[in-house]
């Protein structure tokens, strides 16, 4: 990316950076593309919020479902069923 | 080297069958495939312990063949369209953007700001998981990986075999189908 590139950020790359920025750090010349382009683009200023929004809901919905303070538990017949099972298969 | 006993395996049970169960009915919604499928993940374990390889933990390992079973569950059982859609179908970004890279669909408004009374909204949690069926594999292993084992980046794109640019590309496409999923699906004005 270059100067002149970077004024000219299409939304598909934008929204691209977004994401980028999660995982690693951008670059200068990127940081600048960006803010440049969320500064004039209502569309991917939306982004920037609902892909941000969907991150923390799938990791809620995610984590209640499955951390045992509130996920379910595996009844203890079905455990020993399985450990019989798996003694049945070592023999 | 290291074996895996049946004694091990025991113990496996006790120690994670209870996150792999709530794994599984979370995205089955069926107790009694649930726990199969459970049952089935420690049996393959066991049968395949020489295959187990010492740099992943056994915790990640037995994830990974649950999450096996789940999407041959999925494929065999998926009366409609096939339940988690190969990479392939989300390869292009045509859907979102046209071809100067603009939106194609701009007026994708600005609701869904307030997103703290959105993720207790119980409509908006069945869409949200509805979506992330419909989404590839891939990410939804990601997830997984990052959200239930709590690994870093570059251990997910280790795990999963992708390099850190194709990882974001994977999530920016995932994210874009998500977002209309859920417009479409939730807010159904667009």
């Amino acid at each position: 990316m270059n100067v002149f590139s970077s004024l000219y950020l299409p939304c598909n790359l934008a929204t691209e950076l977004v994401e980028k920025r999660n995982l690693v750090p951008l670059t200068k010349l990127e940081r600048f593309a960006l803010k440049f382009h969320i500064s004039m683009c209502k569309a991917c200023a939306n982004y920037q919020v609902q892909s941000d929004c969907i991150e923390r809901a799938i990791k809620k919905n995610m984590q209640q479902a499955v951390f045992p303070e509130n996920g379910l538990v595996l009844s203890e017949q079905v455990k020993q069923r399985i450990a019989q099972a798996l003694l049945n298969t070592s023999i | 080297m290291s074996t895996i006993s049946a004694e091990d395996i025991s113990i496996w049970v006790n120690s994670y069958s209870d996150e792999l169960y709530a794994w599984s009915y979370y995205k089955t919604k069926l107790r009694e495939v649930a726990e199969d499928l459970v049952q089935d993940t420690f049996l393959t374990a066991f049968q395949n312990k020489d295959k187990f390889r010492a740099e992943s933990s056994h915790k990640t390992w037995l994830f990974a063949i649950l999450n096996n079973k789940i999407s041959d569950y999925f494929r065999k059982n998926s009366k409609q369209k096939q339940s988690m859609t190969d990479d392939e179908d989300l390869n292009s970004l045509q859907n979102h953007f046209t071809s100067t890279g603009k939106w194609a669909n701009p007026e994708s408004a600005d609701f869904w700001h307030n997103d703290t009374e959105l993720l207790d909204d119980e409509v908006f949690r069945s869409v949200l998981e509805k979506c992330l069926a419909n989404l590839p594999r891939k990410w939804n292993d990601s997830l997984l990986y990052k959200y239930i084992l709590e690994k870093s980046a570059s251990e997910i794109c280790q795990d999963l075999n992708i390099s850190m640019s194709n990882y974001w590309q994977l999530i920016h496409r995932s994210k874009l189908n998500m977002k209309k999923c859920i417009e479409r699906n939730y807010f159904k004005n667009v």
